[in-house]
C-alpha cells in the first residue's frame, strides 16, 4: 500500500512539476529536484531524512551525523536500572540508506547560510537547497562549578545522551551499597526529556528495591519548582518506593534549595545554594542549549540558547531555507507555558511538518496545514507506566496548544471531592505501551 | 445446498423421532441428530447475535434497520426446533457470515425432499403432515404470491417467510398455530393495508382482535392459505364464496339452492356471491346499521345488480330455507306439497310400470299377448296423428329436453356433468338464453295446440262427445280401465279394451297443462324478476324457484321413465314406437291397443278413411332414427337427473 | 455579491485542496505509534491500516466522547474534530492490512485455535482475516496488543461498549486468553 500511496502522491506532484517527470522516475532523474542536507541523525534528523525520501524520492537527501549507532534516550533509564539491554535502543543508519538517504558520518564544522553549503570536518562541502538542522542539545558543563566534560565521562555522568554514560551510570548504581545515596541534579528548564529525571529516580529506586538496597536514597535536586507529570510521579513514587523525607525518593525543589551550583568529584558532593549533599552516585544533568553548530551560525535567536522557528514550516527565523527541529528549537504556546516538550516524538512530529512543507514547496504545491503531536511514556516500575500527550495546531501563523487533545494519564478517577484511585491495570497497560511506542517511533525515524 | 438440505432433513427426522418417542429415545435421539457430517455451525453460535434481546436490530447498508432477533425458546418449541440454523439459512457456510444475507431459504425443495425420503415409511403419520406441506407449497407455486413482483421482478410477491415465521411454526393443535392464526390479518395486512383496515372493522376482525376468537374468519379462511389468486379472477371469487360456506354452513346450503348460488356453483360469478351482498373485508352483522345487509341498506345492495329492483325485493329471502318451518312457512309448505306430488305420481306410475312389465313378461312366457306375426307383416296402418300433431310433439319433445337439460344444470350444479354442459353451451348466460328460448317455443306450441284443439272441437261441436271415446277428457271408463288394468296385471282379469285414448295417454296429455301452469308461471317470474317484483311480493321468487325446480324434476323423471315405458319399452312395443313421427300405427297394434276404437270405426264404416299404407322404408328409418335419438337423449337426461338427485347433499 | 461568491468558491477550492493534503499530514502523526500506513512494529501497539472504516470511526468517536475506555488514545482523539476522525478512519481503512505473523509453539497454537473457534471465530473468522462487518481483522495483529485489549474487555474496570465482544472475552478461560492472542498473532492470512 505504501508504494501505491507514494505513486498517487507522485502523480499529483508530477502533474504539478510537469509532464516530463511522468516518464522518468524521480530517483533516476539526472539532476535531483532539490538537494536537502540534514544535520544531525537523532530522532528529528532521521525522521526528516526518511520522510523526505518517502514523500518525494526525487529529492536528494544527505544526512550528516557524527555517530554510526544511535541510542535512543527514551526508555534509556531502563538501561540504567538494568531492566533493559541498551542494544534494544540502538539503531544504525542502514534503514535510511536503503531509502536513498546519503548518510555521511562526519562532524559538521561550518555552515554557510548564504552560499547554502555545509562543510564537514574532512573539508567536504555539501551545498543544499534546504537545510534541516537537528543538532540536538549541547550540555553547558560550565554552568556547574567543578564539572567538566571529562568528569562527566568518568565520575559524574549526566547520562543525558544515551550511550556510554548510560552504561557508566548503570555501573555506578550497581556498585552503590545499601543505604547509599543517588543524587540526580536537574537543570533549569527547558531541558531534553522533561519527565526523564523523575523516571530515572523511579527506575533507580526500583533497582535498589530489587537488589536488596531498601535503605538507599534517591535525592532529586531540582533547579525548578515543579516538573512534568508531577502528580503521576509522586503518586507512583509514594506507592512503589516511598516518597518524601522518610521515603526512598526525595525531591527538593529549586526554591527549597534544589539548585546545584557546583560539584566536588573528589568528595562526591553537590553544592546547592545553601546545602551540601553527599552522594554515592552523583548524576548531574547540566543545563541545555541548542547544539553548538546551530548557535554558531546564529540560529539560536532566543537568548542565544534556543532556535526560534516559524510555526507553519519550522523554518528558522534567522535564516531562509534552514529548518530547525528537535531539542534545539523552541516552539509551542510559550506564553502560556505550553511550549514544545523536548521529546523524541516531538522531534519526529516536527520533522514531518518540515518535510510536508518542504515537499509541497519544492513541488509548487500549496503549503499544508501543519499539526504537531507528541506522545511520551514514562516507565516508573514494573507494570507502572504513564504518558503525556500533546497536540499543537497552527492558527494565524501561531502555535496553539490544544488542551483538549493534550494531557497526562489520569491521576485519579471519580470527582475532585471524592477521588477514586486509577486501577493499576491502567498503569500496567501504559508500561506495556511504552515499549511498543518506542519500537514504532524508532522505526518511523530510522526505518 | 445438498448438504444443508440433508442436514435439515436429518434434523426434521430426528425431531420427529424425539417427538414420537419422547422418553426412551433421548439417547437414541442424540444419535439420530448426529448428521453424517457435523453441522458447520452450531445453533448456539448463531444465537449469540440473533438471540440477544438487547441488540435486536442491525442497521443495513442502505441505512434501514432490520430486526435480527429470534426468541430461542419459541424456536425450540417450533417444528423446526431441532434444525440447524444454516440448514435453512443455507448461504451461511461460515461465521461471520456475509451481510446482508442473501435469502436462500429453500423451504419448498427441502420439504419435498423430506417427503420423498419418507415416501416408503410404513408409518403414515410421518408422511401425512409433510404431504400437506408439500401440497400447500405446490398450491403456493401456482398462486398469485409466487408470481414475480411487478415492481421488482427479482422477487416474488410474497415468499414463504413473508407470511410464515419459520422459527415459530407449531404442530397442528399447538399454541403457536392459534397465535399464527390470530396474527393472520396482521401478516397479510403488511402488504394489503387497506383490506386490513376494512377487515379490522368487520365482525370477523373484531372477533379476532377483541375477543381473540380463533373461530372467527381470518384472511386465509376466505382467500385460502396458499392458493391465493387475484381477487379479480373467477377462481378466487368462487373459492372465497366456497370458503365462507365452510363456516356458515347453513347459509351456504340455502345460498346454493338459490339461483345465485346455483350459477356460482357451476363456476360462474355473474350472480351475487357472498361478498356482493354482505361485503367482503368489511362484512358486518345485519343488525349493524353500517352493514351492507342491514335492512336499510339492503335494497341498495340489490340494486348493484338488479338496477330496477323494487321494495318487494326486500321480501325475497336469499337464504330462504324450505326446511325451516318456523322461519319460512310458505316455502316449507310449497316444498312439502311438491314433494308429495312427485312422490305420489312417481310411486303410482312406477308401480304401474312394474306391474305392467311383470304381466307382459309373464304373458310372453306363457305364449300369450300381442306378438308380432313375422309371416304376416303389417301392410295396413291406421293413421293416428295428422302431421301438425306430429310436429307439435316433435318440437315439444325437443324443447322439453332442452329445458330439462339446461334447467337441471342449475339444479344439479354440484355435478360434473352440469358444469360440462354449461361450459359446452358457453356459460350460464348462454344457457339462460337457450333455456328461455326453449321455454318460449314450448309455451308457443302449447298455446298453438290449444288453438287447434279448440278449433277442431268447435268445428265438430254439434257431434263432439265430450266424454266419448275420441275425447281427451277423462271419463268414468278411464277409472274402470285403470281398475281392470291392475286386475290384468295381477292375472285376475283380461286386459281392458281401450278406445281412441287410453287413460295413461290422457294423463300424459293433461300433465303438461299442470306443468305449463306451474313451470310456466314460475319461470316467467324468474325470467323477469324486476317486473314481477313490481306487482308481487319478493317471497314469490323463493316459491317460484322451488316449484319450478320440483315440477321440472317431476316432468323430467315422469316423461323419461313412465312415458317412455308406456309408449316404447313395454315388451309389446319394445324397443320403440315410431307412431308419433310416422303418424301411423300398424293395424294389428291398433286393434290390440284401441280395440273399441277399431270396432267403432269398423262398425261405422269410417275405418277406411283412416287406413294408410305402410310408411315407406325410408320414412320408417327416419322416424326410427329420430325416435332413437330422442329416447337416448331422454334416457341420458333421466340418468343425469337421477345422478344429480342421488349425489345432492 | 458575485465577487464575494467567487471568493468564497475559491476559498472553498483551496480549502478542499488543502484538506486533501491535510489528511496525509494528519495521518502521518499516527505513524509514530502505529507505523507508516498503520503497520505497527511495536508488540503492544496495534496495526491499524486496513481495518474497517466503521470500526475505526466508531472506536475513535467512542473514545472521544468517553463512551469507551482507553488509556492513551482517548486523550489524543479528543483533540480531533469529528471530520478529522472520519477522514482518518477512511484513510487507514484504505490502507492494506499487513499481518505481522508471530511464530508460536504448535501446542499453544492448537490451544489457541480451539479457544478461538469457541469464542472468537463467529465475529472475527477462524484466522481473524475474515471478520464481521463491524469487527476488525486480527490475523497477524500483535498478540501482545490483543492480550492487553482482552484484558480491558475482561477486566470490569473498563468501559467497553461492544457487549458481544465483552461477553465473549469474559467467557474465555484465563489460560485461553494468551493462547487465543498468540494464535491470531501467528496467522499470516
Amino acid at each position: 500500500m505504501h508504494s501505491i500511496d507514494r505513486r498517487c502522491f507522485l502523480k499529483s506532484i508530477s502533474a504539478a512539476a510537469g509532464a516530463s517527470v511522468l516518464t522518468v522516475p524521480q530517483s533516476f532523474a539526472a539532476t535531483p529536484k532539490a538537494r536537502v542536507v540534514v544535520v544531525g541523525g537523532g530522532f528529528g534528523g532521521a525522521s526528516a531524512a526518511r520522510y523526505l525520501r518517502l514523500l518525494d524520492p526525487g529529492i536528494d537527501v544527505t544526512l550528516i551525523e557524527r555517530g554510526k549507532l544511535y541510542t535512543s534516550c527514551p526508555l534509556s533509564n531502563e538501561v540504567v536500572s538494568g531492566e533493559r539491554d541498551i542494544r534494544t535502543l540502538q539503531r544504525g543508519y542502514e534503514g535510511l540508506a536503503r531509502r536513498g538517504v546519503k548518510v555521511v558520518h562526519a562532524e559538521v564544522t561550518q555552515i554557510d547560510p548564504i552560499k547554502k553549503a555545509v562543510t564537514t570536518g574532512d573539508g567536504i562541502a555539501y551545498s543544499y537547497d534546504a537545510l534541516v538542522m537537528a543538532p540536538g542539545v549541547d550540555l553547558d558543563y560550565s554552568a556547574i562549578g567543578g564539572l567538566t566534560e571529562e568528569l562527566a565521562d568518568t565520575r559524574i555522568p549526566h547520562a543525558w545522551k544515551a550511550g556510554p554514560q548510560t552504561l557508566l551510570l548503570k555501573k555506578q548504581l550497581e556498585a552503590m551499597p545499601d543505604g547509599g545515596r543517588f543524587i540526580i541534579a536537574v537543570p533549569k528548564a527547558p531541558f531534553r526529556c522533561p519527565p526523564g529525571p523523575y523516571e530515572r529516580a523511579a527506575q533507580v529506586a526500583m533497582h535498589c528495591l530489587h537488589h536488596g538496597k531498601k535503605k538507599a536514597k534517591i535525592l532529586i535536586l531540582d533547579s525548578n519548582d515543579t516538573f512534568s507529570k508531577r502528580p503521576l510521579f509522586e503518586q507512583a513514587w509514594k506507592a512503589l518506593y516511598g516518597y518524601g523525607p522518610g521515603g526512598m525518593i526525595e525531591w527538593i525543589a529549586g526554591a527549597s534549595g534544589g539548585i546545584v551550583e557546583s560539584v566536588d568529584a573528589g568528595a562526591m558532593t553537590c553544592q546547592t545554594t545553601f546545602d551540601e549533599h553527599k552522594g554515592d552516585v552523583i548524576n548531574v544533568i547540566p543545563p541545555h542549549r541548542a547544539g553548538k553548530i546551530a548557535r554558531d551560525i546564529g540560529l539560536a535567536t532566543l537568548k542565544g540558547n534556543w532556535c526560534e522557528v516559524k510555526p507553519e514550516s519550522m523554518e528558522s527565523k534567522a535564516h531562509k531555507d534552514i529548518y530547525v527541529i528537535g531539542d534545539s528549537c523552541v516552539g509551542g504556546e510559550l506564553a502560556t507555558g505550553n511550549g514544545f516538550p523536548k521529546s523524541a516524538h516531538m522531534a519526529n512530529s516536527q520533522a514531518k511538518v518540515v518535510v510536508a512543507s518542504l515537499v509541497a514547496k519544492l513541488n509548487g504545491l500549496p503549503p499544508p496545514v501543519p499539526i504537531y503531536t507528541n506522545t511520551c511514556y514514562s516507565v516508573v516500575g514494573h507494570d507502572w507506566g504513564f504518558s503525556v500527550v500533546h497536540l499543537f495546531r497552527v492558527e494565524n501563523n501561531q502555535w496553539v496548544y490544544v488542551a483538549k487533545g493534550s494531557g497526562i494519564s489520569p491521576v485519579t478517577f471519580g470527582t475532585k471531592e471524592a477521588p477514586k484511585p486509577v486501577p493499576r491495570v491502567y498503569r500496567k497497560m501504559e508500561a506495556e505501551y511504552a515499549d511498543g511506542w518506542l519500537r514504532n517511533l524508532m522505526t518511523d525515524a530510522f526505518g | 445446498m445438498a448438504r444443508n438440505a440433508w442436514r435439515l432433513l436429518t434434523g426434521l427426522w430426528a425431531a420427529g423421532l424425539l417427538h414420537s418417542a419422547a422418553a426412551a429415545t433421548v439417547a437414541a435421539g442424540v444419535d439420530a441428530v448426529a448428521p453424517p457430517t457435523p453441522p458447520a455451525i452450531a445453533n448456539h453460535r448463531c444465537l449469540r447475535c440473533h438471540a440477544d434481546p438487547l441488540d435486536k436490530e442491525v442497521v443495513q447498508p442502505d441505512g434501514s434497520r432490520k430486526n435480527i432477533y429470534m426468541d430461542p425458546q419459541v424456536f425450540e418449541h417450533s417444528v423446526h426446533g431441532k434444525v440447524a440454523c444454516n440448514g435453512c439459512h443455507s448461504d451461511v457456510t461460515k461465521l461471520p457470515h456475509k451481510k446482508p444475507l442473501a435469502r436462500s431459504i429453500g423451504c419448498i425443495e427441502c420439504h419435498r425432499q423430506q417427503r420423498d425420503r419418507l415416501k416408503d415409511n410404513p408409518d403414515p403419520r410421518k408422511r401425512e403432515r409433510l404431504d400437506v406441506v408439500v401440497q400447500q407449497t405446490d398450491n403456493y407455486l401456482h398462486s398469485a404470491h409466487a408470481r414475480p413482483n411487478p415492481k421488482d421482478q427479482s422477487r416474488v410477491n410474497a415468499a414463504c417467510h413473508d407470511c410464515h415465521d419459520a422459527h415459530n411454526i407449531g404442530k397442528p393443535g399447538e399454541l403457536q398455530r392459534k397465535e399464527h392464526r390470530l396474527k393472520n390479518p396482521e401478516v397479510c395486512g403488511r402488504c394489503h393495508e387497506k383490506q386490513k383496515k376494512d377487515y379490522l372493522a368487520s365482525t370477523h376482525g373484531k372477533a379476532i382482535v377483541d375477543k381473540k376468537d380463533e373461530k372467527s374468519a381470518v384472511c386465509s379462511d376466505c382467500h385460502t392459505t396458499h392458493s391465493i389468486g387475484s381477487p379479480k379472477g373467477d377462481p378466487a371469487k368462487l373459492a372465497i364464496t366456497q370458503n365462507c360456506g365452510s363456516c356458515h354452513d347453513n347459509a351456504r346450503k340455502t345460498y346454493l339452492a338459490s339461483y345465485h348460488g346455483q350459477v356460482n356453483r357451476l363456476g360462474y360469478t355473474n350472480t351475487a356471491k357472498c361478498f356482493d351482498c354482505h361485503g367482503g373485508h368489511d362484512v358486518k352483522d345485519a343488525k349493524d346499521p353500517t352493514s351492507a345487509v342491514h335492512v336499510n341498506n339492503r335494497l341498495e345492495n340489490c340494486k348493484n345488480c338488479h338496477k330496477e329492483a323494487t321494495d318487494s325485493f326486500l321480501q325475497f329471502q336469499p337464504h330462504g330455507d324450505p326446511d325451516n318451518k318456523e322461519k319460512y312457512p310458505w316455502l316449507y309448505v310449497a316444498k312439502r306439497f311438491m314433494q308429495a306430488l312427485i312422490f305420489a305420481v312417481m310411486a303410482f306410475f312406477w308401480v304401474h310400470v312394474l306391474l305392467w312389465l311383470f304381466r307382459e313378461v309373464m304373458d310372453r312366457i306363457q305364449g300369450k299377448g300381442f306378438i308380432e306375426d313375422l309371416n304376416q307383416p303389417d301392410v295396413v296402418f291406421f293413421r293416428r296423428f295428422p302431421p301438425v300433431w306430429r310436429w307439435i310433439h316433435f318440437l315439444f319433445a325437443i324443447s322439453t329436453m332442452a329445458l330439462i337439460l339446461t334447467g337441471t344444470t342449475l339444479l344439479f350444479s354440484h355435478t360434473g356433468w352440469a358444469k360440462a354442459v354449461v361450459v359446452f353451451l358457453g356459460g350460464t348466460r348462454m344457457e339462460g338464453i337457450v333455456h328461455r328460448s326453449a321455454a318460449v317455443i314450448w309455451l308457443s306450441i302449447f298455446l298453438f295446440h290449444l288453438l287447434i284443439a279448440i278449433t277442431s272441437i268447435w268445428k265438430k261441436r254439434k257431434t263432439f262427445e265430450w266424454f266419448g271415446g275420441t275425447s281427451m277428457l277423462p271419463n268414468w271408463k278411464d277409472l274402470s280401465d285403470l281398475r281392470d288394468m291392475f286386475k290384468w296385471f295381477l292375472g285376475r282379469g283380461p286386459r281392458p279394451q281401450f278406445c281412441h285414448w287410453t287413460y295413461w295417454q290422457k294423463f300424459d296429455y293433461w300433465a303438461p297443462f299442470w306443468g305449463a301452469a306451474v313451470i310456466g308461471s314460475s319461470g316467467i317470474m324468474l325470467f323477469a324478476p324486476e317486473k314481477t317484483a313490481a306487482i308481487l311480493p319478493g317471497w314469490v321468487f323463493n316459491v317460484a324457484t322451488l316449484v319450478h325446480a320440483e315440477e321440472a324434476l317431476l316432468a323430467a323423471i315422469f316423461l323419461n321413465s313412465v312415458h317412455f315405458f308406456n309408449v316404447h319399452f313395454r315388451p309389446e312395443r319394445f324397443p320403440m314406437s315410431t307412431t308419433i313421427f310416422t303418424g301411423a300405427i300398424p293395424m294389428e297394434e291398433f286393434k290390440h291397443d284401441h280395440r273399441m276404437e277399431y270396432e267403432r270405426l269398423l262398425a261405422s264404416g269410417e275405418l277406411d278413411k283412416h287406413l294408410v299404407r305402410r310408411p315407406s322404408r325410408r320414412f320408417d328409418l327416419v322416424a326410427s332414427f329420430i325416435t332413437s335419438v330422442l329416447i337416448i337423449a331422454g334416457l341420458t337426461l333421466l340418468t343425469l337427473v337421477l345422478y344429480g338427485i342421488g349425489t345432492a347433499n | 455579491m458575485t465577487k464575494n461568491l467567487l471568493a468564497l468558491a475559491l476559498l472553498g477550492l483551496s480549502a478542499a485542496a488543502a484538506a486533501r493534503d491535510d489528511i496525509e499530514v494528519l495521518a502521518r502523526t499516527c505513524n509514530g505509534c502505529h507505523g507508516v500506513g498503520g503497520v505497527s512494529v511495536g508488540l503492544s501497539m496495534p496495526s491499524i491500516g486496513g481495518l474497517p472504516q466503521k470500526y475505526l470511526k466508531n472506536i475513535m468517536k467512542q473514545w472521544k466522547y468517553d463512551e469507551r475506555s482507553a488509556i492513551t488514545m482517548n486523550r489524543i482523539v479528543k483533540g480531533l474534530s469529528d471530520d478529522e476522525i472520519d477522514a482518518l478512519a477512511a484513510y487507514f481503512a484504505k490502507q492494506r492490512w499487513v499481518p505481522s505473523p508471530q511464530p508460536a509453539a504448535a501446542d499453544l497454537l492448537a490451544k489457541g485455535r480451539s479457544a478461538v473457534s469457541e469464542n472468537c471465530e463467529d465475529c472475527h473468522g477462524i484466522t481473524g482475516s475474515d471478520p464481521d462487518v463491524d469487527a476488525p481483522r486480527i490475523n497477524g495483529q500483535w498478540a501482545k496488543y490483543m492480550e492487553l485489549e482482552l484484558l480491558k474487555y475482561r477486566d470490569g474496570k473498563f468501559k467497553m461498549p461492544h457487549r458481544k465482544m465483552k461477553k465473549s472475552a469474559q467467557d474465555m478461560k484465563s489460560a485461553d486468553v494468551p493462547a487465543a492472542a498468540r494464535y491470531f498473532g501467528a496467522q499470516d492470512k
